[in-house]
């Protein structure tokens, strides 16, 4: 029972991280349709970024929090001016551009950054027990960090005018563009936020687990399937499959094998794919 | 009836040109070093997975993700089977053809009622399965280490080793011509005329009464015979295989090479696999930087050349027409 | 003219390009660092490399290129060496091993363009000795697995047999005539990295582990950069081992697995091979507290990585090591190589002074002859290790040295190290070992590494 907890615990943290790399992809691809396959890759350079201001500037957490979020949105900025010039092309464009992306993320931070791991120094690794359950504060900050972005995010879409004005572009975008709102300005922010999500979840993880340019690999393949269980273009779908990804991928770990950690999530995928395609939230979109 | 056969008579003629540079070329190469031989033979077989999935992505328009993955599970059947059983070369080629279709069928009959993205995604999540089943099923594939000591090709008593690079070559092209011909008749009969359907608007053809799912799997069936088919010519002439040989970068210089080359063209696929197979070798000197380069000439690929190096041909060739019609008037 | 013919046309067209290019740059894909050789008395000594420059195994590749590159300077910069009265100038030809299936490819190119010894490292091992063996040329490899070097296997030299793993740490627990590193081990756990080499050691050790009568626990197999290890310690813990082997040379593995067992309040007896002792200095810095108490095991060949200062004498003679030479080597090789942070680069560099010296030796560049000079026995005292090949399967004996560390500093890295054994195998095949129990580990009396040390917990 113990370790059914402590299971669940862990796996509930990485579902944060999860949820938050997951909310991230489905602002831009339910109102981009861009199939994003770089999207780990933005996770990765988060934690890096957060790293390298920790290491060669100041030795302040939330300030390399800040920066990294910010580089976030800059990526994202730059990010979608690549892929609009696709827009509305065949999905082999838009996945050609994202495998391009891949390859330049990826080896140019291991030509910046060096091959062998990195680790953000842990400036809250006091640990506590709460029952059952040995956690320490990084990662009640990855928590605390998820619930509230998670609000923020549902707050914006539900009560501000550019949250409703995307809503609105990703129910259907011609529809939108009808009554004046500018799909491109709507992109443009989607990505911006996206990234910016992606940027937090990864330096937030950073200080727990190793930096290596390879980890954004996985963690595409994680937003993915989250957003197809989810449903895509629902934030709360996305939301609640990545903490279940995460649950599931920890507890089968724990249980069972290891080494085969990551098959659930691929089986789950296919699964909810072949059953619903459109999720446990998803809406058909025009 | 006339203009058919002159159509096929130019048909036979790039053909016949075809045979003719694939005698030539590995002779040619051939001087310049058992090196570029080598290179030749990547190419071929990169050639022959590009065009099998060209079928499947340019033609019907489909993103197959899960490619690569059936020309690994073809490699390893081949080295399998051939170490386990003995079984020779040549029957092993058709063989991991064969499981290669099994499996890809069964992921067929899972996957191709999706659409667009939703089908992409199940197949990245098939090529990521798989992968994971390459590793760790050690017993059967060798694990981490993979498979090693894969018997070499024999004729009779006459053993084709990796450095018999001219018979290899010649293989390699042999069946290359087999499968630009197979998918070329394909593409030019009926199911070929659906899947184009398919890929231009999939619920109109729905509608007009063309069965799309059955045709898809057509396609599947074809492509990935020869994915399988491809990956045991890998397998027999590396001599071992290991999971680091089927990774996502493969993919991706697979994807790339059929971009590049030309997404729905015959040739497009062979002349992608050799930019893909030749520019990691003309930017060797760039070390480390040479995935990045790769990736900004990916990307550039894509905004500015979408249709290929034929698409580009095609233009130009069309630019002169109207060049030469304009100099008429 | 039709669109078929022009296309034929076209496909001719460019082929011939193709062609065109092929043969122009044939000549431009290897690299090849020369030394003037303007005194017009010295040869050219073809020396090859392949290893990963780009891909996944750069961050052993280019350090490793690095290693063997500084060497061929310097070695060209006093002169060369002498063989039969000539003198050589090293050419170093290098091949970017990046992608697994050109590596055969590039062996290949090398042989061509002469290199008789090739330097390797990456993962077609076999493939590419299916070159290397009927061309002769010497192919020297720093980990492999033993079928690389098993029978009829003639020109190629390994450091890292992988099946010793399975041999020595066996000996670690009960060693031969009674002496016994650790006593009272009734379970053990392995955590196994999915590499070759690990992957290989796994069996072996599981077999040597039950003929000794211990109940493996806990037996679990994670990826090579598996970062998030709360599964596994959460089972660790259930399992509960008297001692958990880490069988995993993978640096994230130590960097991860630690703390994350610290937060979990959980310090199992600890023992490892070759993942904190023999890493470099920017490895050292991050292991935290967590780690306090494992006992590490390194090999002969890493020592110099910053643990060879602090052997102790009985160690340093043992693996015949004279500190004050390999104090002056690091620090020759801190100054000309800056960039020195991997084992790969002394390794490389090793090797290269390693091969020169034996040609020397044999005074001959006949791959036989070399090949018979480095399975006499004759000895290259590196900087990094003894480098000295068994005939019978060409690898090299591994001396082994344990300690416990303990006092690690967070921010710095720094720990003490307590050597409490050491040994060297007294044949090839790894079974029988000369070894020395200097402090003795009764895991039932001390049962968290928590115990083991000395300094409380920080």
């Amino acid at each position: 029972m113990e370790l059914f907890i402590q299971a669940l615990a862990a796996g509930l943290v990485i579902g944060c991280v999860y949820c938050l790399i997951s909310i991230g992809l489905t602002m831009i691809f339910s109102i981009m349709r861009i199939v994003n396959f770089a999207h780990g890759e933005f996770f990765m350079l988060g934690g890096y970024i957060g790293w390298f201001v920790v290491n060669h500037y100041v030795s302040n957490y939330w300030l390399a929090v800040l920066i990294a979020v910010l580089a976030g949105g800059i990526l994202g900025f730059l990010t979608e001016k690549i892929y609009s010039r696709v827009y509305g092309k065949n999905l082999l464009s838009m996945f050609m551009i994202s495998l391009g992306l891949v390859l330049i993320l990826q080896n140019g931070s291991q030509i910046i950054f060096g091959a062998m791991s990195r680790s953000l120094f842990n400036f809250y690794p006091t640990v506590r027990e709460i029952g059952f359950v040995r956690i320490n504060d990084q990662r009640l900050i990855i928590v605390g960090a998820t619930i509230m972005a998670i609000a923020g995010v549902l707050l914006f879409f539900k009560y501000t005018k550019m949250g409703k004005a995307m809503r609105a572009t990703a129910g259907n975008r011609r529809g939108a563009g009808v009554v004046g709102i500018k799909a491109e300005r709507m992109s443009m922010f989607a990505f911006i936020g996206g990234i910016a999500l992606t940027a937090l979840a990864g330096v937030l993880l950073a200080p727990l687990y190793s930096l290596l340019p390879t980890i954004g690999d996985r963690l595409t393949g994680v937003a993915f399937t989250c957003i197809v269980i989810g449903g895509i273009g629902s934030i709360g779908g996305a939301a609640i499959a990545g903490f279940a990804v995460g649950i599931v991928e920890n507890i089968f770990g724990t249980y069972f094998s290891t080494a085969w950690a990551f098959a659930p999530m691929f089986v789950l995928l296919l699964l909810v794919l072949v059953v619903k395609p459109l999720g446990l939230f998803g809406k058909e979109v025009a | 009836m006339g203009r058919r056969s002159l159509d096929t008579n130019k048909k036979n003629i790039s053909y016949l040109a075809g045979i003719a540079v694939a005698i030539i070329l590995p002779l040619v190469i051939r001087l310049t070093g058992a090196y570029w031989a080598h290179i030749l033979i990547l190419i071929g077989i990169y050639a022959i997975l590009a065009t099998s999935l060209n079928l499947i992505m340019g033609y019907t328009g489909q993103a197959d993700l899960a490619h690569s993955a059936l020309y690994g599970v073809g490699a390893y059947t081949s080295g399998i089977i051939a170490i386990r059983f003995g079984i020779n070369f040549w029957i092993t080629l058709p063989i991991a053809g064969l499981v290669a279709v099994a499996i890809g069928s069964i992921l067929g009959l899972i996957t191709l009622r999706l659409r667009g993205t939703y089908f992409a995604l199940a197949c990245s999540a098939f090529l990521f399965l798989m992968s994971m089943v390459f590793t760790n099923l050690r017993n059967l594939t060798g694990g981490i280490q993979g498979l090693l000591f894969i018997p070499s090709a024999s004729i009779g008593g006459f053993v084709i080793h990796q450095k018999d690079k001219i018979i290899w070559t010649y293989i390699v092209f042999a069946v290359l011509l087999l499968t630009i011909f197979v998918v070329d008749r394909v593409v030019h009969s009926r199911v070929g005329r659906a899947l184009i359907a398919i890929r231009e608007d999939e619920d109109l053809a729905k509608s007009t009464g063309v069965n799309t799912f059955w045709y898809k799997m057509i396609a599947f069936v074809v492509a990935t015979f020869f994915a399988g088919v491809s990956g045991a010519l890998f397998a027999t002439y590396n001599g071992m295989v290991t999971p680091a040989n089927f990774d996502i970068i493969l993919f991706f210089m697979i994807v790339a090479a059929c971009f590049i080359g030309g997404l729905g063209t015959l040739l497009g696929p062979v002349i992608g696999a050799v930019i893909v197979v030749l520019l990691p070798e003309i930017l060797r000197v760039t070390g480390q930087y040479y995935f990045v380069i790769f990736g900004v000439f990916i990307i550039a690929a894509t905004l500015f050349a979408p249709d290929g190096v034929i698409g580009l041909v095609t233009k130009a060739r069309k630019k002169l027409a109207r060049r030469q019609q304009k100099a008429v008037d | 003219m039709g669109t078929k013919r022009l296309k034929t046309l076209v496909t001719a067209l460019f082929t011939s390009v193709v062609i065109a290019i092929l043969i122009i740059t044939s000549g431009c894909s290897t690299k090849t660092s020369t030394q003037a050789t303007g005194t017009g008395e010295a040869k050219i000594f073809n020396l090859g490399a392949i290893l990963p420059e780009s891909g996944w195994g750069s961050s052993f590749g280019v350090p490793a290129m690095d290693g063997a590159r500084l060497a061929v300077s310097q070695i060209n910069d006093a002169g060369g060496f002498t063989v039969n009265g000539q003198k050589y100038k090293i050419q170093l030809h290098e091949y970017d091993g990046g992608d697994p299936t050109k590596e055969a490819a590039g062996a290949t190119q090398l042989v061509q363009a002469g290199c008789s010894i090739i330097l390797y490292e990456g993962s077609s091992d076999s493939a590419v000795q299916a070159v290397t063996e009927p061309a002769k040329s010497l192919l020297i490899i720093a980990g492999a697995p033993p079928t690389v070097t098993g029978q009829g296997i003639k020109y190629t030299f390994c450091i890292e047999n992988s099946a010793m793993g399975s041999a020595f740490w066996p000996a670690m627990l009960s060693g031969p005539g009674g002496s016994t590193l650790f006593t009272g081990i009734k379970t053990v756990g392995i955590l196994t990295e999915n590499y070759s080499t690990c992957v290989f050691a796994r069996p072996g050790f599981i077999d040597a582990c039950k003929a000794k009568g211990f109940n493996v626990v806990f037996d679990e197999t994670v990826e090579s950069d598996t970062t998030d290890f709360s599964a596994v310690v959460a089972k660790l813990k259930k399992a509960d081992p008297d001692i958990l082997f880490f069988n995993s040379t993978a640096s994230s593995t130590v960097l991860n697995l630690f703390p994350q067992m610290a937060e979990q309040n959980y310090y199992p007896v600890t023992f490892g091979y070759d993942s904190l002792l023999s890493r470099p200095p920017a490895i050292k810095q991050i292991a935290t507290s967590g780690a306090n108490g494992t006992v590490e095991m390194c090999g002969g060949g890493d020592v110099a990585n910053g643990v060879g200062a602090l052997l102790p004498d009985w160690a340093s003679s043992m693996l015949g090591i004279d500190k004050t030479k390999l104090a002056s080597y690091t620090q020759g090789m801190a100054t000309s190589y800056p960039g020195n942070d991997s084992g790969a680069a002394l390794t490389y560099y090793d090797f290269t002074y390693a091969m020169v010296y034996h040609m020397v030796k044999a005074n001959s560049l006949d791959p036989d002859a070399i090949a018979a000079s480095m399975t006499s026995g004759a000895v290259y005292n590196g900087g990094g290790g003894i480098y000295k090949w068994y005939k019978e399967n060409h690898m090299m004996p591994y001396n082994v040295v344990t300690a416990r560390v303990e006092n690690i500093n967070n921010k710095t890295g720094d720990c003490i190290l307590d050597f409490i054994g050491g040994g060297t195998p007294i044949d090839y095949t790894y079974n029988n070992w000369n070894f020395t129990v200097k402090t003795q580990i009764d895991v039932q009396k001390t049962r968290s590494r928590a115990a083991l040390v000395n300094v409380p917990q920080n």
